[in-house]
């Protein structure tokens, strides 16, 4: 793993330009719907962009500033949703989203930790998640469903259902009906259940390195020993953890990583699943920040450079520019289900506007989690839809509790499986 | 000296506890750049960072530090502000001691577009980007920025530069800006132009006070002479779609279709010269959307998504070979126009022996040029392979400009050949963005910040050879290039421009007598 030092060029090429705050300036659509950071957006000072935080990194190994609170609160009142990173790549070398991975590891290593993520990760060590709940009460999301146990047998593909979807109770459906549509399709799935553990992915978000390789490890091992040859998901985050941070472990990874809705996408192709009832209704689709930019792998190769024409700072690593992400999938399932009619938001796919809930942010700035998830909710009703669809526990809880926290029954907030049963 | 703790809870008072900090935690963000101007070393940290959110609060705060600073008359102890939109350049750092910083960025409303009178009321943070988005709605687009559409509107109409690649439809922004709301050093509020006399923002001449000049001159004061709270600028007919229709992945956006009525043109010249006179027909015949070129460096990095593209592509010697390269837009209401001026750009290309490359019609090489003559998406690359200055350039005839451009060529040489600069672009280091006869032009070199050598080697070349170029050959230069010249360099420079050095201390003197605007980037002589 890399620290915060080897990137102190980069850092100090910073050009103050801002673009971190704004979705792609090609992008911009209105006034309204510019900004790409909900950090800089709801806190102003320019140390709440990337930007800043990687002056303020830079500061840190220099020895201008030193630890506080202050500096913590404004290392960590961010959802690493990537979009700065994303903008700035479309006019520089610089990875400031992985600056301030390291920048947040810099801060753990120095014991630097928001009180609110001590409880979070002291959890997942005890009960193997990340939402404060009892590890032997993992499994029972899965309770009658009728799926294999990977403890027990082999199959194709494993379900990794996550934190969210295991124990949120009214989610927990979701993660039921699409068990249930992939094997009606005839998916050979299993599940780890009870034995299932936290893909360790927010814990690397909010610095904790050690424990996410721990729980890396442990995860490849299951699946290797149950000889899957795909591992799904239903959940965004898990997924960016799968397909961005799991490779930079080292260990051999002997099967594709898939969102669910990739898998439902080919079934519904292949006529497997057939979507043929009516559903009249105008829908806004949200790209969940981890499904959008961080469905590559890239392993960070900071400080490895050679210089060209006297001046030019050539990177060794190649340039990942976060915009291959599952996209067309989701919209293509919408698209087919009779009746719905799909609008789109101004700010979508590599330049979505964040949920409000990553990074730790939910766990420790509450407040700044719903402001986010409220200021998507504006965007979603300009878009003139009824209804949001996402394909995230994380982003539909955000979303949900934010309209409960308004009082606001006008608006509904779905999972694309849901939508999906609705049309079988 | 300390901003002391009343001095502290009366700007509080001002924006509120959540709107201003002194913690370093905050301060030491705002004294960092890139600028050459600094090298590798910060600026000054300012004593606390503010951000007002409306006219009046800056008001107040620029009337607080008067009367924290009333009592003093030495410089040293009296507490100054400076203002900045996005904070981009280094102008906006703080230079001197005892500097509250005002961070403009909450004040960043689109107060009004008159379609009919066709101009745009905007606060410090609205972006050329959002305003752009917003105009198009209604047929008409502003003079985008050539730094950027990330930069912002005001600081580039009433403070910064002010040209752009479409300059030749839609103007230079000195001109285009109209009405302006200005917080003087002492805390009055000016409105210039029909603005002060309660007509409007329309006009920027009158009938109100009329000190466009003074506000600018030709390139700004770049937040020396009190903080600007609203501007309104010129927008202008716009032929294309209400909004662009983007296909793509980041970053390679594109326009789904060409527009209608539209042509992009890449035209390579034999000489500087042939380009020069092509240019200048395409100005008296009125005919271009556009007009402008950049030379090889440029125009290798803004084709490039990364140094390593760069490099590889830089090496094969393509964009050196065709260095005279114009690039050209041509915009129409109607089919009959557009072929109208394609007719008219066709013979002009064919006097001065230009050509246009095979495919260049093709809707795949359209929509490519289209986009990059239209979507300032990408200005901020010049940066990426490690930083940028300019040089020589600034406003003049394309003949001056040009002439400037292989002055800047021929000094550089030596820098390139022991590796302090990039690159060697065949005698072309120049952009320019026409008006006219006139140009904009800026004479680009980069080199890597985190390089100490590459670093002192284009301050010296800013200090040294930028200042002895210009008293040898008897030009000015823009600001970058008086940026890196000050002291004796500069006030030999004044002496041979009309003493504009003293001429700048008597208009600072007169719009600031307390001496409280941080005006280091202003007087420099």
């Amino acid at each position: 793993m890399s620290h915060l030092a080897d990137y102190r060029k980069d850092m100090m090429r910073d050009t103050r330009c801002s673009f971190c705050k704004w979705i792609p300036l090609a992008q911009i659509k209105s006034w309204r719907f510019a900004y790409g950071c909900p950090s800089i957006a709801k806190y102003q000072f320019h140390n709440y962009s990337a930007g800043g935080r990687i002056i303020m990194g830079l500061s840190l190994i220099d020895k201008r500033l030193d630890f506080s609170e202050r500096f913590v609160d404004i290392v960590y009142q961010c959802q690493m949703c990537g979009a700065c990173d994303v903008a700035c790549k479309i006019v520089s070398d610089r990875d400031p989203l992985e600056i301030m991975r390291e920048l947040r590891a810099q801060c753990v290593e120095g014991g630097q930790i928001v009180p609110a993520h001590s409880a979070t990760i002291e959890g997942l060590r005890k009960e193997d998640n990340m939402v404060g709940e009892l590890k032997a009460e993992r499994g029972r999301w899965a309770e009658g469903l009728d799926v294999k146990d990977l403890t027990k047998e082999n199959a194709e593909v494993a379900f990794h259902a996550g934190c969210k979807y295991a124990y949120d109770e009214e989610l927990q459906p979701i993660a039921r009906a699409t068990v249930t549509l992939l094997k009606k399709a005839g998916v050979d799935v299993g599940i780890m259940g009870k034995d299932e553990t936290c893909c360790g992915g927010r814990a690397y978000e909010m610095g904790f390195q050690g424990e996410f390789t721990k729980y890396t490890e442990s995860n490849i091992e299951a699946w290797t020993t149950a000889g899957v040859k795909t591992v799904i998901t239903p959940c965004s985050d898990c997924f960016g953890a799968f397909r961005e941070f799991y490779p930079r472990v080292g260990k051999e990874i002997r099967f594709e990583f898939l969102h669910t809705t990739e898998l439902l996408g080919q079934l519904v192709r292949e006529g497997r699943i057939k979507l043929s009832k009516k559903v009249p209704m105008i829908v806004t689709y949200h790209d969940p920040c981890h499904l959008s930019r961080f469905a590559e792998p890239f392993i960070p190769m900071p400080g490895k450079e050679h210089k060209a024409f006297g001046q030019v700072f050539v990177h060794e690593a190649t340039k990942v520019f976060r915009s291959k992400g599952v996209y067309e999938t989701p919209r293509y399932i919408l698209k087919t289900i009779p009746g719905l009619r799909l609008v789109e938001m101004e700010r979508i796919k590599e330049y979505t506007w964040c949920c409000g809930a990553g990074g730790g942010v939910l766990e420790a700035y509450p407040g700044f989690a719903q402001w986010t998830a409220n200021e998507r909710l504006e965007e979603a009703k300009a878009s003139g839809a009824e209804a949001l669809v996402t394909c995230c526990p994380w982003c539909e809880r955000s979303f949900k509790d934010a309209l409960a926290t308004n009082g606001d029954e006008s608006f509904r907030i779905y999972n694309i499986v849901e939508l999906m049963q609705q049309a079988i | 000296m300390a901003l002391s703790r009343d001095a502290y809870k009366i700007l509080e008072a001002i924006v509120g506890p959540e709107y201003i900090s002194k913690d370093p935690e905050i301060t030491d963000v705002y004294a960092f750049n890139w600028d050459v101007f600094s090298g590798m070393d910060y600026f000054k940290m300012p004593e606390a960072v503010i951000l007002p959110g409306s006219t009046e609060e800056v008001q107040a705060i620029v009337m607080a530090c008067n009367k924290f600073s009333d009592r003093f008359s030495d410089d040293r102890f009296k507490i100054k502000f400076k203002a900045h939109s996005t904070g981009w350049g280094s102008w906006a750092n703080v230079n001197t001691e005892n500097v509250i910083l005002l961070d403009l960025r909450r004040m960043n409303r689109i107060l009004e577009i008159d379609a009919k009178n066709q101009y745009a009321v905007v606060e410090p943070y609205v972006s050329w980007a959002q305003l752009m988005a917003e105009t198009m709605k209604v047929g008409l687009i502003p003079s985008m920025s050539g730094a950027g559409a990330n930069t912002s509107v005001l600081a580039n109409c009433t403070s910064m530069m002010g040209s752009g690649l479409t300059n030749m439809f839609t103007g230079f922004n000195g001109r285009n800006v109209l009405g302006v709301e200005w917080v003087l050093p002492t805390g009055e509020i000016l409105k210039l132009g029909a603005l002060g006399a309660g007509a409007g923002w329309f006009c920027g001449e009158g009938p109100g006070p009329s000190v466009r000049a003074l506000m600018r001159g030709t390139y700004g004061a770049m937040g020396s002479l009190g903080v600007f709270t609203k501007c309104a600028t010129k927008i202008s007919h716009w032929p294309g779609p209400s909004r662009f229709e983007i296909e793509g992945e980041a970053p390679h956006y594109m326009f789904a279709a060409p527009l209608e009525n539209c042509h992009a043109y890449g035209i390579s010249f034999p000489s500087i010269e042939k380009l020069k006179d092509a240019a200048y027909k395409i100005c008296d015949a009125e005919i271009a959307y556009a007009l402008f070129r950049t030379g090889p460096l440029g125009s290798a990095i803004m084709a490039t998504s990364s140094n390593k593209e760069l490099e590889r592509l830089w090496k094969t010697g393509r964009f050196q070979s065709k260095p005279y390269v114009l690039s050209v837009l041509i915009m129409a209401d109607s089919q009959k126009e557009s072929e109208y001026k394609v007719r008219i750009l066709e013979e002009i290309i064919s006097e001065e022996g230009g050509s246009v490359g095979r495919g260049q019609g093709e809707p795949k090489d359209q929509v490519r040029r289209q986009f990059g003559h239209l979507v300032t998406d990408k200005s901020g690359t010049v940066f990426r392979p490690g930083t940028y200055t300019t040089s020589m350039g600034g406003w003049g005839t394309l003949d001056n400009v040009i002439r400037q451009e292989a002055i800047a060529a021929e000094t550089k040489i030596p820098y390139v050949k022991k590796g302090l600069m990039m690159a060697d672009d065949v005698g072309n280091p120049g952009m320019v963005m026409c008006e006219g006869h006139y140009g904009y032009e800026e004479c680009m070199h980069v080199f890597d910040p985190t390089d100490l050598e590459g670093v002192e080697a284009a301050r010296k070349y800013l200090e040294e050879e930028t200042a002895q170029a210009s008293l040898k050959h008897r030009f000015s230069v823009d600001n970058f290039g008086i940026f890196g010249i000050n002291g004796e360099a500069l006030n030999k420079l004044g002496e041979t421009c009309y003493n504009f050095h003293l001429w700048q201390g008597k208009i600072l003197k007169a719009i600031d007598p307390n001496g409280v605007a941080e005006s280091s980037t202003y007087l420099r002589g």
